[in-house]
Formats: structure tokens, C-alpha cells, sequence
């Protein structure tokens, strides 16, 4: 076979490859809490990887799950990278707590208006969830999406990102009483009653 | 046995999830949970953002075709540089 050939037939691969597997790219950059932008820059980095280092391919079953690996592994470097400036953060989270470490007055956690066993199907709720979850820090969500969305253990989570478990349960409370906050604040908003 | 604060016990809830809580720390949240409406309230909201985002798995997005058509275009640029 030439060159010529064999670089058509690779065209030909990667043209039917994105065809297959950009949007699924797409999607779980997106809900691993990247914008849009952000997102489709990643899924152009996965398939330029993928493409210079196609021997990386060789002998695995499965493409997508290629793909989803140089994905998933791009993102969690983009998160690790930024944990340092992570440290030095002054948050909503400090007003959320009193020294004694009670509820701080206005910030008590207020039942939200409906049913809650349908919250979670709520279309409202889920794009505040979005944009609340779009504005924790970076190591935060890297945290916060390993755990409820690939749904990994912390020990697992800690390793990847190398923190140790003290740091993990740190990030996670934190990340958690804001986020909490920030949806109550924004349902409140756009819920008026 | 000392009182925990709500700080502590929004750590308890969080350790809670995956199932590594003593039977004494078990039994601090419980306590803790019968006098304070607000650490009670905060425990429903929780198990309700995790699983509305344990459903995000499966939301679908689409890229549209000229920025497929882009990704492949910088592919070909990648090769003759």
C-alpha cells in the first residue's frame, strides 16, 4: 500500500470517527463541568492525540473507549493542574458556617417550595444545578464530578488527582455547602412565591 | 458523649454517602439530626442534588456539523504542517 493510500484511509477513519464519537465526546466534557467552548477545544485535543499516536490504538478492542481514555485523562490533568491556586481561595463557604460552626443566621438551609422527591427531574432545577456546579473552582469540580458522575471511590478520586484524603474531604464539604447554597439562592430567584 | 456542630455533621453526611461512618459518629448525626431542622434539611437536599447528578450520565449533546467538520480540517492541517 503507498503513503498516498494509507493517509486517505487514515482521513477516511478519523472523518467516520468523529462522525461517531464527537458528540458523546462532547456531552461528557460537558457535564463534567466544562463550558462549551472549553468542551469542544477538549474533544479537538482528544482526537489530535489520538491521531498523532494512533499505535496507541493498536491491539484495543474498542475505539471509543480509546478515545474516552485520552478524553477522560486530558481533563483530570486540566483540574490537577489548577489545584495549587485552589488552596489560597476565600469562598461563600466561610459564610456559610458561625465559629461554633453552626448554620451562620442567613444562611440556614430553607426547604425548597416543591415536592422534592421530583426535584430531581425538575428542568429549572437542573439547568440552576448546572450553572451552580459551572461556577465551583476547578479542583472542586474535578472532585465533585469523579465522585457523582463517574462515581468513584475517594480513594480512587484522591489518587488520580494526587490529594491526600484530608484535602479530598476538605474540597468535597466545601463544594457541597456552596453549591447547596448557591441553588437555594437561585431557585429562590426565579421561584418567587 | 460531646454534641457535634453542623459543620461536623455536614462532614458526617458526606462520609455517610459512602458508607464510612463508625456507629459512634452513626449515632452523633442521629443525635444530631433529632434536634437541628436545618442539618435535616440540608441531608434531603443533598441525596437530591446527587442523584439529579448521578441522571446527568445520560444528557445528550450535539456539536454542530461545521464544528465536526473543523475538528477533522485541523487533523488534515496536522499532517502537512
Amino acid at each position: 500500500m503507498s503513503l498516498e493510500q494509507s493517509n486517505v484511509e487514515k482521513e477516511e477513519r478519523f472523518r467516520t470517527w468523529v462522525r461517531e464519537y464527537s458528540d458523546l465526546l462532547f456531552s461528557h466534557a460537558v457535564v463534567r463541568g466544562l463550558d462549551r467552548s472549553s468542551a469542544r477545544d477538549f474533544v479537538q485535543d482528544t482526537f489530535l492525540s489520538a491521531w498523532r499516536s494512533m499505535e496507541g490504538f493498536e491491539g484495543r478492542a474498542s475505539v471509543k473507549n480509546w478515545l474516552f481514555v485520552i478524553l477522560k485523562n486530558k481533563i483530570t490533568d486540566h483540574y490537577r493542574k489548577s489545584f495549587s491556586q485552589a488552596k489560597a481561595i476565600i469562598s461563600e463557604y466561610d459564610t456559610q458556617f458561625d465559629e461554633a460552626g453552626h448554620w451562620a443566621k442567613g444562611a440556614y438551609p430553607k426547604e425548597l417550595t416543591v415536592d422534592p422527591a421530583e426535584l430531581s427531574e425538575r428542568t429549572d432545577f437542573n439547568e440552576i444545578l448546572d450553572s451552580c456546579s459551572g461556577k465551583l473552582k476547578n479542583i472542586q469540580k474535578a472532585v465533585f464530578f469523579m465522585k457523582y458522575v463517574d462515581e468513584l471511590e475517594s480513594d480512587e478520586i484522591c489518587i488520580q488527582l494526587s490529594i491526600t484524603a484530608n484535602n479530598y474531604w476538605t474540597i468535597l464539604h466545601r463544594a457541597k455547602v456552596q453549591l447547596r447554597a448557591c441553588i437555594e439562592k437561585h431557585w429562590f430567584l426565579s421561584n418567587k412565591i | 458523649m460531646k454534641s457535634i456542630s453542623c459543620k461536623e455533621a455536614v462532614g458526617l453526611i458526606l462520609k455517610k454517602e459512602e458508607g464510612r461512618l463508625s456507629i459512634l459518629q452513626r449515632i452523633s448525626l442521629w443525635r444530631h439530626f433529632m434536634i437541628c431542622s436545618l442539618c435535616r434539611t440540608f441531608n434531603v437536599q443533598n441525596t437530591h442534588i446527587n442523584r439529579a447528578m448521578s441522571n446527568k450520565h445520560d444528557k445528550q449533546l450535539t456539536l454542530a456539523d461545521d464544528e465536526k467538520e473543523n475538528i477533522v480540517q485541523k487533523l488534515l492541517n496536522d499532517r502537512n504542517p
